[in-house]
This record gives C-alpha cells, structure tokens and sequence, in this order.
C-alpha cells in the first residue's frame, strides 16, 4: 500500500517542519522517559519536611548527594518552621558548639553529672506561653538530615537526654549544621 | 572479538538527560498508597507542553491557581498544603480539597468563588476562570518547574504575588518571571535534537524516487529508508538508529504534513500581554488543541480520569496495541511498517537492552539472530485475542451501563474533567432494557473480568461508573481501529506473498542489519 502526497512549497513546508520537530522532540522525550531513571520528586520531599512521612531512607540518601535537592529540603523548612536556627559564625568553629540562640528560643547543650555518656537538649522558649515545637531538624552543610520527636515543653522548656555519640547531637554540635523546630 | 564499537552509541542514547529523568520523577511520583499520582496523560501532557515551550498558558493558569489557594488556605505554606499535600491528584480530590479549605477557612481575600466546574476570580481589571479538571496538569507543571529552577525562587515569586494580585496585570507579572525562569533553564537542558536533520533526510530520500513535487511512502520504501541510514557503517551514527524510530518519524512527518500547512507557527515562550508590538502574546490565542479531527489514540482517554481507575487493559494488552493505537489510520495504509516494528522493534529492544546491561556474548548473538522474534502470523494471532479482549470488556461495559442498580448517586453530578474529549462519552442508561441474551453475556463478561474496577462493590462508586461511561467510547474505538487492522492483515495474508513469505524475507534483512549494526567486528 502506498500513501501519495503532494510537498507543500517552501513556505508551507517550514510549518511542517516546525510541526515534525515537535512531534520528534515529544516522541524522543517519551521514549527516553521509559529508560530515565526517576529522582525525588518535590511532593515526597514535602511529605517529609511537613512531617506527613517520617521515614523515607531513600529520601534522606538522595539529600547526601544532591546539593540541590539539599537546598530545596532546607528553603522549605525555613518557611514552614516554628524558628529556623542558621549555621554558626564561622568565628567560634574550633571547638564544638554548646548554645544556638533566636529570638524565640535558646538551644543549650549541657553534660549529664549522672551518666557521663550521655547529654542533655534543652530548649528554652522566650515566651513560655508559646505552641512548643515537636519536631527537631537538623540539617548538615553535607545534605544529612537528622529528625528528632520532641516531648512537651514544661513551663517553656523542652529537655532531652541524648546519648553522647547520637547522631541530632553530633550535628548540634557542628556550626555547618542548621536547625529546625517545627 | 569484541563487541562493536556501537555499543558505545547505545549507551550514549541510553543515558537519561536531566530533563527527561525530571519528567520521569514527575510521572513516576506515587501517591500513599503507591499509586501514581499523576494519570498517564497528565505525564504526557506536560512532557509535550515542556519540550514544546508551549507552558506559558499553563504556568498564567498556575499563577492564578495559586493566588486562589492562597486565599483560601492556611499557615506558612497555604500554596504548598494544596499542590503537594495532595495525595492522588484529580479533578475529584481536587474539588474536594478546596471546598473542603473554604468550609474551614473561608475566604481571606475576597474575589474567589467555587463554581460546579471550577474556580471563579474575579479581579479589578476582569474575571478568570478554571476548571478542576486543568488543576491536575497544573499540580505536575508546578512540580516540574520547582525540579528544574528550584524551590526557593519560585516560592519568592508566588509570595510576591499573592501580597499585591488584586488585578490579573500582578498575576501576569508572577507568570511572566516564572517563564523566563523556565525558559533559561530550559535553554541549556533541553536535549539537544536532530529533528532538522531528520526531517530533511526523509525529505531527501523521498525526493531520490520523484522528479515532481508528487512523493510516495509505503512500507518498503520506509524499510529501504531505515536500512539505508544504517546499513554498512557498523558505528555510523544514525538518527535513526531503531526501526521503531524510523517508522515512528515517518509516521510524525505524515503528520505534519496533513496539519502543519493548515495552522499558523508554533508559539514559543514570550510575554504574556496583548501588547503585540512589545512581542507580547495573549495568554488566551495560545497553544490550541489538535486540530479537528486530528488522530488522538483511545488509549489516552482510558489513561485519564475517571477511566484510569478501571483495568480495561493489562501492562501486557497495553504495550501490544500502544504502537497501533498511536500510528492511527495511518497503520492501516502502513501495516507492515507496525508488524515489523512490533516484532523486530522489540528484538531491537532486547538488543540494546542486553547491551546496556554488559549480557554476555552468546545472549547478544541469539539475539542477533532474532531467534525469539514473533512470526508475523503468531502476532496476529495476538492481535486477534486483544480484539476479543476488547469485546469482552465492551460486554462487560454494557453490563455496567445498563445494570437496573446503579446506585444512590446517578444523579449526582458527573466529575468529568472540563477538559475532558467528550466526543466519546456514552451516556449512562440504566434500566435500558437488552434482550435476555445479551443480559447474561454481558454480566457473565462483568463477572470473568478480575480486574481493578470490575466488581460489584467497585460499581458503588460513582466515579468507577463514570469512568465506564467513558472509556466505553474509548473501547468502541480502539476495538474498530484493531479490526480494520486486522482486515489488512488479512488481506496481505491471502496475497501470493503471504505473511509467513514476508517474515521469512524480514528475518533475513534484520538478522543482517542487526548484526551489522551491534555484531562483533575482527
């Protein structure tokens, strides 16, 4: 079977040809799809910064390799946080970081007497009035996110005993390392 | 012996550019349940309205979208509770969301207005209006924009929007910013194409078997096109490496053809505005929709809401008649140019495949061979069990539409999309009464079908039953298109050549190209 046809004169033929590339360039994307290998898309990061979903160890994999994604992550949480506690000045990066202060709170970092392998979170709100946060976030300059459930403040203050080797303490301590409270 | 220097070609064409693994991570994006978020055709929409350029009536419709949920919603992230909080994205849930947002909160900035089929704005300078069924598309562009320019100047765009977007020029403004973001972003991401150089070599090669501007295309000519592009140059490197490509660009070149004289030039990302003379173009003149009568597979209604909550067709049924449903009428003037593809397409398939993967030297070689290509008789045989397929689920269809219960909701309004192909819409007509035959063919077809969609309790939800309704006219489709292929098939098969001749010969021509093209060299 055989399909006649007559070509357009030049004028014409550069609408076709303009309609054959777009044809091709979908043809070839869809195709190219098919073998592509899928990132995280931005919902699944958002279920997890909004604490929707709170495991998703891929996610958090992805984050150590993909700066961008890494910024994403951070950019979102800054907006919906209750505070946001930026890295620390460069200044003081010599010895592990033991105070992060905002106008909303103080996050202090205090040894045990009791159990000397372990260290205590405490979080003191400003206005002791104020929702507390639950979570804790902790975003390292190398895309490691670590997540923290907080109990309920008493009298507008938060504590959390941590092992001295955890990894929410680890990146406390760093001045790379941002923190959320949500 | 090594394998041959095209390998590397392979694995060059094989490799995910960030755009489309962006595109893939979008339709790959899975809800909680582990369902798409996203239907198939919202996917495919928006990877042709972004290698197209043709977004920017998509992203003005975004803008305003976010304006409304904004108003509507609460906290610091009103826009992003309502693009990624939610969890399957359709017009329904959608709808839900928002009336269920307006409830709750109200409105906190007048102007907004939830209609039956969509959202009305109404600015100082005009109205603007959305329907829900756009909202889906318009979720998945907002995730492709955020995966290519980031989260965070995008996020600054929308929040200087919704502090001043009292008339739409502030609306505009957001949608402009967004598509030059879009736009450079674009610019160094957009694959890199041959389409130029593959429309002129088709051209071309037409041009070598006429003196008039009278051209000729036809199965051999296609296959004499495809093995002239690749035949004796081991690593030469085609633009049409796969025969399904070839085939596939001549199909999109007859394509153009028939339209492309007939509408105006394509539109590329500009501002938005009516201001002509600043290279501005209406939001509102762009990007039209196929032209009339333009061949759109029915596979793409089934692959929408609400039909894509039903099972009509398996992963296995839909890759057998995907490449056939696409090509149109035009697979019936070309019917050897889709058995080829089908048979030794997917030889090619598992060539490059195994390739890619490092198979060892004996598996590329038996594939090489095409010692598992499908004799051109047994596919259609294939094909023949779909069409029965098909008419079963038509049976099973009519049973739905014409069950004595429907259910308490009938008369509830139908969730269709507002941009939904009505054209194919079977009309509910429960109680119709049918002969007492067909009646039980019908029910024993409902009741054969163990698939998503097909049981009694499925049929309590008035979503399930609209999506029968449509994807019934889909069904009627693709099952008349299959037959009239069929018929050719036919056809070829009581010619002196008959199929099983012509497969004979085939194997042969591909066996030597094959070999030629991903076989070891001394």
């Amino acid at each position: 079977m055989t399909i006649q046809i007559n070509l357009p004169d030049d004028q014409s033929m550069a609408t076709v040809q303009e309609h054959f590339a777009d044809e091709d360039n979908v043809r070839q994307t869809l195709t190219a799809m098919r073998e592509a290998e899928p990132t995280i898309a931005f919902s699944r990061l958002w279920r997890f910064a909004s604490g929707e979903v709170t495991h998703d160890a891929d996610l958090l994999t992805a984050l150590r390799h993909d700066s961008k994604l890494a910024a994403d992550v951070n950019a979102l949480l800054q907006k919906i946080s209750w505070s946001h506690l930026p890295q620390a000045a460069a200044a003081s990066t010599d010895e592990d970081l033991r105070l992060r202060e905002t106008d909303l709170c103080a996050i202090r970092i205090e040894s045990s007497r009791a159990e000397p392998d372990q260290v205590y979170v405490i979080i003191e709100l400003k206005d002791a009035e104020a929702n507390a946060p639950r979570t804790l976030i902790t975003s390292a300059a190398g895309g490691t996110l670590e997540r923290l459930e907080l109990p309920a403040a008493q009298g507008g203050v938060i504590q959390v005993l941590l092992q001295h080797d955890d990894a929410v303490l680890i990146a406390l301590r760093d001045h790379g390392t941002e923190v959320f409270l949500r | 012996m090594e394998i041959v220097e095209a390998t590397r070609h392979v694995l060059e064409a094989g490799k995910s550019s960030e755009l489309t693994a962006l595109l893939a991570t979008v339709a790959d994006a899975t809800a909680m349940d582990g369902e798409p978020r996203f239907a198939t055709k919202i996917s495919r929409d928006l990877a042709r309205a972004v290698v197209c350029r043709k977004y920017s009536r998509g992203v003005l419709q975004l803008c305003h979208l976010v304006n409304a949920v904004d108003a509507c919603g609460t906290g610091k992230d009103r826009w992003e509770r309502f693009f990624f909080g939610l969890d399957k994205v359709r017009g329904t849930s959608i709808r839900a969301w928002l009336n269920e947002a307006v409830n709750q909160n109200d409105w906190r900035r007048p102007g907004f207005e939830i209609s039956v089929d969509g959202l009305h704005m109404t600015y100082s300078d005009g109205d603007f209006v959305l329907g829900f069924g756009r909202m889906s598309f318009l979720t998945a562009l907002l995730e492709t924009v955020i995966g290519m320019v980031g989260y965070e100047p995008v996020d600054k765009i929308f929040a200087q929007m919704t502090k001043h977007a009292t008339d739409q020029d502030e609306v505009k403004d957001a949608a402009n910013a967004l598509n030059r973001l879009i736009y450079d972003w674009l610019r160094d991401h957009l694959p890199g194409t041959h389409a130029a150089e593959k429309f002129e070599a088709i051209v071309a090669y037409l041009k070598t078997s006429s003196d008039s501007g009278s051209v000729q295309v036809s199965d051999e000519n296609i296959l004499q096109f495809w093995l002239q592009q690749n035949n004796g140059h081991a690593d030469a490197i085609s633009d049409f490496r796969t025969y399904r490509s070839a085939v596939g660009s001549f199909v999109d070149f007859l394509r153009a053809i028939e339209t492309g004289s007939t509408q105006s030039m394509v539109s590329y990302a500009r501002p938005l505005g009516t201001d002509r003379d600043a290279g501005e173009i209406d939001p509102m003149v762009l990007e039209g929709d196929d032209p009339a009568g333009a061949w759109q597979t029915p596979l793409a209604l089934l692959d929408s809401p609400p039909a894509d909550a039903i099972k009509f067709l398996n992963k296995r049924e839909r890759e057998g008649l995907d490449f056939l449903m696409d090509c149109g009428p035009l697979a019936i003037d070309l019917p050897l140019s889709i058995m080829r593809s089908e048979v030794f397409g997917s030889v090619q398939a598992r060539i490059t495949q195994a390739l890619r993967r490092k198979a060892g030297n004996n598996v590329v070689q038996d594939l090489l061979g095409c010692a598992d290509a499908e004799p051109y008789a047994e596919r259609t045989l294939r094909f023949h069990d779909y069409e029965q397929h098909l008419l079963r689920v038509q049976k099973a269809v009519l049973h739905v539409l014409t069950r004595e219960d429907p259910g308490p909701d009938t008369d509830q309004d139908p969730d269709l999309p507002e941009d939904a192909d009505t054209t194919n819409v079977v009309p509910l007509f429960a109680g119709k009464t049918l002969p007492d035959g067909a009646r039980e063919q019908s029910l024993a077809a409902f009741k054969d079908l163990n698939r998503r969609g097909f049981s009694e309790d499925d049929l309590e939800d008035p979503n399930i039953r609209e999506g029968f309704s449509i994807g019934a006219g889909a069904l009627v489709l693709a099952r008349d298109h299959l037959a009239d292929y069929l018929v050719v098939l036919a056809r070829l098969q009581s010619d002196d050549d008959d199929l099983e001749q012509v497969f004979s010969t085939d194997l042969q021509v591909f066996q030597s190209l094959f070999t030629v093209m991903y076989g070891e060299k001394e």
